[in-house]
């Protein structure tokens, strides 16, 4: 609590008892149309997610804790590898970031709400019955998915008939992710109040922007994919069948078309939530803040031009090779300044270790690493030797869990005494902060070593040699998994046990409409538009055009 | 500075609650436009697959 700010000078205006708030149980959360609770619904929706994703990676790990087959069929470990990827992309890192924005978004910018609560209500509660209908492939006759998240044809087509239930569900999931975008661009661009121009928007709000566009551009175009590959499936069309004329590298194409983008749709937010986190613990304004937006732009353009990264090895011509090759390389560079901006703002700053602050540095030093090990991965001649193996798995999850979700975790510390009015046990999310933050490296790291020296990624067996290094990867993911449990309970203790209130302005050191409504805000954030000025927002002065 | 300060002064002024309803008719109007771009993604996706079929 060294950071509680004890003289707190929140304003409490908004506050009243007339907040028209649901009494009952499914009034309040079946029908709800307000931003605050469909973001708790979305977070807890994804901690769930997060549980059962990591169960199965539990279930992946535990059978490469040694060579042979040990406890599940190869089927059923490609089902998991694929469920597994399915749930924590789709099920768990974007519906906890959907959650994040619903939360903070009108908070942040000054709104009452989201621009189009019915349509909120909705894109939320499909995915549920998402979800429930992938999870149910696995107890059908044919089982789940198991081609991989990616679906490539032929493989793919050669799953049985719940793979319609899986391209139903990722329908759904898409029909969700952009309606949740349409909310957050129209929220953003229609619903700011006067004086909060773009260029002072936090930049959680900007990444989100950003964020939401990309989801529109992309999602229907794994739409359309899925779409061919259930009329190649079911109704004999050939669009990547190679035997009646289709190709199956165009499916390559359009997949990652959407794919890549998608990689910076779980990370542009994380970039949001850094940028929001290291000013208020180093007690400074961000560096570059102009530069940090210009740069989530350039990155979210160049994440459109560099997808073939994905398949050098399939055969293309010389130049393509090149284009993308430099292409990838180019995102290094947008990613470098935003680098070395939070680095800057930490370089002689009044800085704390609170939770939210260690999940920050830690992701900035973690994600790094993943980023140089995707710029190996961007040379195509080298990519010829790492393609498909445990270096492409170490490079992403080094991008997606000391990324996306420690951003997820430093986010939750962030704002869950704003969110609940109460403080939670700082002790034991320093505890989960250090188990996850050495077992997430002793998980992963080895994962680099087993690549460069050949073992190939989704496979249930693999030759004595690799044995070391997977037995001490398994045993970090295990770690890894048990410390995530400890995140629950720090969560649960904080909602339901907590007698510690918290502040409006929880940190003293953070700035941010966010922080002048008390905590928990009332039931409809600003039900009159607030001051913008230096004292509420972090940028008022420098860009009061 | 003074002077946009005058301006936000001025411009809350005006933003009353019925504004925001105002404000939630032309978000009505960008999820449209978003939505059709969305669809016709979709759609141009789709088409270009039948049509390289």
């Amino acid at each position: 609590m060294s950071s509680k700010n004890m003289h707190d000078h929140a304003v409490d205006a908004h506050e009243d008892h007339h907040d028209h708030k649901p009494a009952g149980f499914l009034d309040r959360w079946l029908f709800t149309t307000n931003h605050k609770d469909i973001g708790t619904l979305y977070l807890v929706f994804s901690l769930t997610m997060f549980l059962i994703g990591g169960l199965m990676a539990m279930v992946i790990r535990a059978e490469l804790f040694m060579p042979g087959l040990q406890l599940v069929e190869p089927d059923f470990f490609n089902q998991m590898t694929t469920m597994h990827a399915l749930v924590m992309v789709f099920g768990a890192v974007m519906p906890a970031w959907v959650g994040f924005a619903n939360w903070m978004i009108p908070m942040m910018i000054g709104a009452p709400d989201m621009a189009l609560p019915r349509m909120n209500n909705w894109s939320f509660w499909i995915l549920p019955f998402a979800f429930v209908m992938l999870l149910s492939t696995l107890f059908m006759e044919s089982g789940g998915p198991a081609a991989g998240w990616t679906l490539y044809p032929p493989l793919s087509l050669q799953g049985g008939q719940s793979f319609a239930f899986v391209v139903f569900s990722v329908h759904m999931m898409g029909i969700s992710s952009i309606m949740g975008s349409i909310n957050v661009i129209s929220t953003i661009l229609n619903m700011r109040a006067p004086g909060m121009t773009l260029l002072r928007m936090p930049l959680f709000v900007w990444t989100w922007l950003i964020t939401a566009f990309l989801l529109i551009a992309v999602m229907p175009v794994l739409a359309g994919a899925v779409t061919m590959l259930l009329t190649d499936h079911f109704f004999g069309t050939s669009f990547f069948n190679a035997a009646g004329g289709g190709d199956p590298i165009m499916f390559q194409h359009i997949f990652w078309f959407f794919g890549h983008p998608e990689v910076y749709i779980m990370i542009l937010p994380a970039f949001g939530v850094v940028s929001e986190i290291i000013p208020t613990f180093s007690r400074k304004p961000l560096f570059g803040y102009a530069a940090m937006v210009y740069a989530t732009a350039s990155i979210a353009f160049l994440s459109f031009i560099v997808w073939a990264h994905h398949m050098f090895t399939v055969g293309m011509p010389l130049t393509g090779e090149l284009f993308f090759m430099y292409a990838t390389m180019l995102i290094a560079v947008p990613t470098g300044v935003k680098v070395f901006n939070w680095v800057s703002t930490m370089w002689h700053g009044s800085m704390t270790f609170e939770p939210p602050m260690l999940f920050a540095i830690g992701f900035v030093v973690l994600f790094t690493i993943g980023g140089m090990s995707g710029l190996m991965l961007a040379i195509a001649s080298v990519d010829l030797q790492y393609h498909d193996t445990y270096f492409v798995v170490a490079h992403f999850h080094y991008v997606l869990v000391p990324g996306s979700v420690f951003a997820l975790m430093a986010g939750t510390y962030y704002w869950l005494p704003k969110w609940t009015g109460r403080m939670y046990s700082e002790r034991w999310a320093k505890i989960h902060f250090w188990l996850s933050a050495v077992s997430v490296n002793v998980l992963f790291f080895p994962q680099h070593y087993l690549g460069l020296a050949g073992m190939p990624r989704r496979i249930p067996d693999y030759s004595v040699q690799f044995a070391d290094f997977n037995m001490i990867s398994s045993m970090g993911g295990f770690v890894f998994g048990l410390s995530q449990l400890i995140f629950v309970g720090v969560i649960v203790h904080c909602v339901y046990k907590s007698r510690q209130a918290a502040d409006g302005r929880v940190w003293e050191g953070a700035k941010g409409l966010e922080w002048t409504l008390s905590s928990p805000p009332p039931y409809h954030s600003f039900n009159t538009p607030p001051a913008i000025n230096s004292s509420t927002v972090a940028h008022a002065d420098e860009y009061s055009h | 500075m003074q002077m946009n300060t005058a301006i936000d002064s001025a411009l809350r002024k005006v933003t009353d609650t019925h504004d925001f309803q105002q404000r939630r008719l032309r978000a009505v109007r960008t999820a449209w436009i978003l939505a059709a771009m969305a669809v016709l993604i979709f759609v141009a996706f789709v088409l270009s697959g039948v049509l390289a079929d």
